[in-house]
């Protein structure tokens, strides 16, 4: 740029200008360098790899999106499943034959206790054993269905066995690449799952916590 | 200039042969750029689209209905249509072994229940077709297992289904849906908090149908219903539900319903009703069951409406609890008929508490005729008769009164006692919270709000209290019902240590062909605990036939022992 700047400024002032003068030579360009080409070529290769890099990634991104989509589809799955069966044994209906089966009565007359006077209220009998029965409400309803889920509960609650749903939760169902495999094993930790308790008898009516205090 | 060279003329003419041509091209080309361009842009970017494009819907849920301590009565469960494209349907290889068409049904069979027959004759009908539905239904369970299978030719439709975890407990209330949408109770009635609308999803995918990253986009955001919150509690609906069915079996009753309404609120907690329905599959069950009849059926009342007729006749200052009367067993209105009482007790030296303890037809007549026809009708109306409540349930009755300018002389009598006009229990659910609540009505609600996906909770209105009678008037006639169990109709027969009970029974006759028959309704509305009324019980069973007294059990519940005894008026004098 000054080398051109140089050669365009006008001659000083004080020298008279000659009225005609020779055009200057122009100045042969030297050749291009070979360093700038490869630099270019670099460049637009270096461009273009970084697209296809950019590229890749994106399309792995995709398939990575793909299969966690599908996992999280199949969690909602397993959610819905899970669901459903606590809905199930909310049912005060289900409860109440849960109870019964197990032994527990309905005391129809309970009694009390009046502090002022000691008095007691009420006949203060104990319930009978087997004196509560669960009606059905719905005419011509299978009470076979109830007792079925009444059964299976209550074989699960005595084995210890988790529900089956539940058990499902440990199951890999991805079949992912190994990484979004590493990647859900964080989400699967955080998924409660119940494991076998032969007994809980253990935990009662043993040594009382003793929590450390400061 | 000197005259061209032919060698050059040859090659201007090459040249302009050469340009026209070219020119040609050009033109042509901008033709064809500008018919591509502007011409058919929209058209072939929309065939581009199309073939690049996908759709996917977005699930909207509905929403849940969720009782008062927010157990969900009514929520959503995934389901799945197994369908095949019977074009394909062949024999495929599985793990290197041949598998032939009816075994892969019968694998299918073995999981959904659909009998493979018919999956068969499913896939058979049209051999060219697309589609077949296989099985319905299908539990996400089941879907897991058919996917299991790797049968080639099998899809699958994914479909929502309404699921009612509490069964029949609170069935007659949130109704169902249908295969086109609700078909009863909240499910209808409240369906426009309840509804859902799906979104769509447009993505541009690859060829193997992944999703191109960055052209999703959601072109239609999927909304989620809200979920309805009821006043119900479905632990006591469901105790109230089982005390209906073991007293109306042993009653030998066609129907019975009840309903308790908390006093303080206005608030329904449980309203049962037996025989009733499972809303998960109510295929096989009479219409007759499909109802909440606390809200859809009138009926004439009876002797619980006494308890309204003196709550009039006390705030008119037109009788006070201790009045005598010589109350006669037969009472003769005009047009030559007679009314009549029940049983003996209902007659003799009463007191007005007597009458109404005793449930005196006579006696409630005498006094009656104190108040006009209009003035005991404008009370009728304060206390919620004659009109819908603010529940305004699906389907609700009003009920029906006469007129009093135009009513008839033997009505004008028997209204005073419950017959010749008619109440739902929810009418007088609200009456009786009335007067618990000191004489101040609190609008009936079984609907708390509706509670929206995006967190915002739409409050239903809690309406004005209105005063029905005076606080005063409303604590003798509480005094008065106390009587009942104690020494009246109630004797012994409504008895829970510790708790004190205001209440009134009721035995109506029904009539059926126009003509009072043997068939009756008994029932019973009171409050507990008398000292300080915190629940509303209504109770009635329809054509017993073991017992046709007015007594059935009132559920109890678990508050506070009172420790006073109260002083009651006198029944007898």
């Amino acid at each position: 740029m000054s080398a051109l700047a140089a050669n365009i400024a006008p001659a000083p002032r004080a020298v008279k200008a000659p009225s005609v003068r020779a055009v200057p030579s122009a100045k042969t360009s030297a050749p291009p360098r070979i360093s700038y080409a490869i630099a270019t070529l670099v460049g637009i290769f270096a461009i273009l790899a970084g697209q296809l890099v950019l590229s890749i990634a994106l399309g792995n991104g995709a398939y990575a999106i793909q299969d966690l989509e599908r996992q999280l589809a199949e969690r909602n799955r397993d959610l819905s499943i899970v669901s459903e069966e606590i809905g199930q044994m909310q049912d005060p209906q289900t409860l109440a034959t849960l109870a019964v089966s197990l032994g527990m009565v309905d005391d129809g007359d309970p009694a009390y206790l009046r502090l002022s006077d000691a008095a007691v209220l009420g006949s203060g009998q104990p319930a009978v054993a087997g004196s509560t029965s669960v009606v059905s409400v719905v005419p011509g309803e299978d009470a076979a269905a109830v007792e079925t889920v009444v059964a299976a509960m209550a074989a699960q609650a005595t084995e210890g066995e988790s529900m089956t749903a539940f058990a499902s939760l440990t199951e890999d169902t991805s079949g992912g690449d190994a990484e979004t495999i590493s990647v859900l094993e964080g989400v699967d930790a955080q998924v409660p799952v119940v494991t076998a308790q032969t007994s809980v008898a253990g935990s009662f009516g043993g040594d009382l916590p003793s929590p450390t205090t400061h | 200039m000197p005259t061209a060279h032919p060698a050059t003329r040859r090659t201007a003419r090459r040249m302009g042969t050469v340009s026209l041509i070219v020119g040609i091209v050009v033109v042509a080309f901008m033709v064809r750029l500008v018919d591509i361009q502007v011409v058919r842009a929209s058209e072939l970017s929309a065939e581009s689209a199309e073939r690049r494009t996908s759709t996917q819907m977005l699930w909207a849920e509905r929403g849940r209905i969720l009782d008062r301590n927010f157990q969900a009565l009514a929520e959503n469960a995934d389901r799945y249509d197994v369908t095949a494209s019977p074009r394909h349907v062949s024999d495929f290889r599985r793990g290197g072994v041949t598998v032939s068409v009816l075994d892969a049904l019968a694998e299918i069979e073995a999981i959904t229940g659909t009998p493979a027959a018919e999956m068969y004759a499913a896939v058979s009908k049209d051999p060219e077709s697309d589609f077949a539905y296989l099985s319905k239904d299908a539990t996400t369970e089941q879907y897991r297992q058919v996917i299991d299978l790797d049968i080639p030719w099998v899809y699958f439709e994914r479909t929502a289904d309404r699921y009612y975890p509490f069964g029949s407990t609170a069935g007659n209330l949130t109704g169902m849906m249908g295969t086109d949408g609700p078909l009863e109770g909240v499910e209808l009635k409240w369906d426009s908090c309840l509804q859902a609308e799906h979104g769509t999803l447009t993505y541009q995918h690859g060829a193997d149908y992944v999703k191109l990253p960055g052209t999703t986009q959601v072109s239609t955001p999927p909304i989620n219903g809200g979920d309805v919150v009821l006043t119900i509690d479905s632990d006591l609906q469901w105790f109230v539900l089982q005390q209906l069915a073991s007293t109306g079996q042993s009653l030998g009753a066609q129907s019975g319903s009840a309903m308790v309404v908390e006093v303080k609120t206005g608030e329904i907690l449980a309203a049962a009703d037996w025989p009733t329905f499972d809303p998960n599959d109510f295929s096989n069950t009479p219409q007759s069951n499909l109802r909440a009849a606390t809200f859809t059926s009138a009926f004439e009342p009876g002797s619980t409406l006494k308890t309204i007729t003196m709550a009039a006749l006390l705030e008119e200052g037109l009788t006070y609890p201790d009045e005598q009367f010589e109350v006669p067993a037969t009472y003769a209105i005009p047009g030559g008929r007679y009314i009549r009482n029940a049983g003996g007790g209902a007659a003799g030296n009463l007191t007005s508490t007597g009458i109404l303890s005793r449930s005196s037809n006579t006696g409630t007549v005498i006094l009656g005729e104190r108040i006009s026809p209009k003035t005991l009708n404008k009370y009728f109306t304060k206390f919620g008769f004659g009109q819908s409540t603010t529940v305004d349930f699906l389907g609700e009755q009003t009920g029906y009164m006469q007129d009093p300018d135009t009513i008839d002389s033997v009505t004008v009598h028997t209204q005073t006692f419950g017959q010749g006009m008619s109440a739902t229990m929810a009418q007088m659910a609200s009456a009786y919270q009335s007067i618990a609540n000191g004489g101040e009505k609190l609008p009936l609600r079984m609907m708390t709000g509706c509670s929206q996906q995006d967190g915002t909770f739409d409050a239903v209105d809690k309406g004005k209290p209105e005063r029905v009678i005076s606080e005063s008037t409303a604590k003798t006639l509480i005094s008065m019902l106390e009587t009942v169990p104690q020494g009246g109709t109630l004797q012994y027969r409504v008895n829970v240590p510790g708790y004190r009970i205001a209440a009134k029974t009721g035995t109506a006759e029904i009539a059926e062909n126009g003509v009072y028959g043997d068939e009756r309704m008994i029932s019973i509305a009171g409050m507990v605990p008398a000292d300080d009324p915190q629940f509303v019980v209504v109770v009635a069973f329809v054509k017993p036939q073991t017992n046709r007294f007015s007594y059935a059990a009132a559920p109890v519940y678990r508050i506070p022992p009172s420790s006073e005894q109260p002083t009651l008026p006198p029944i007898t004098w």
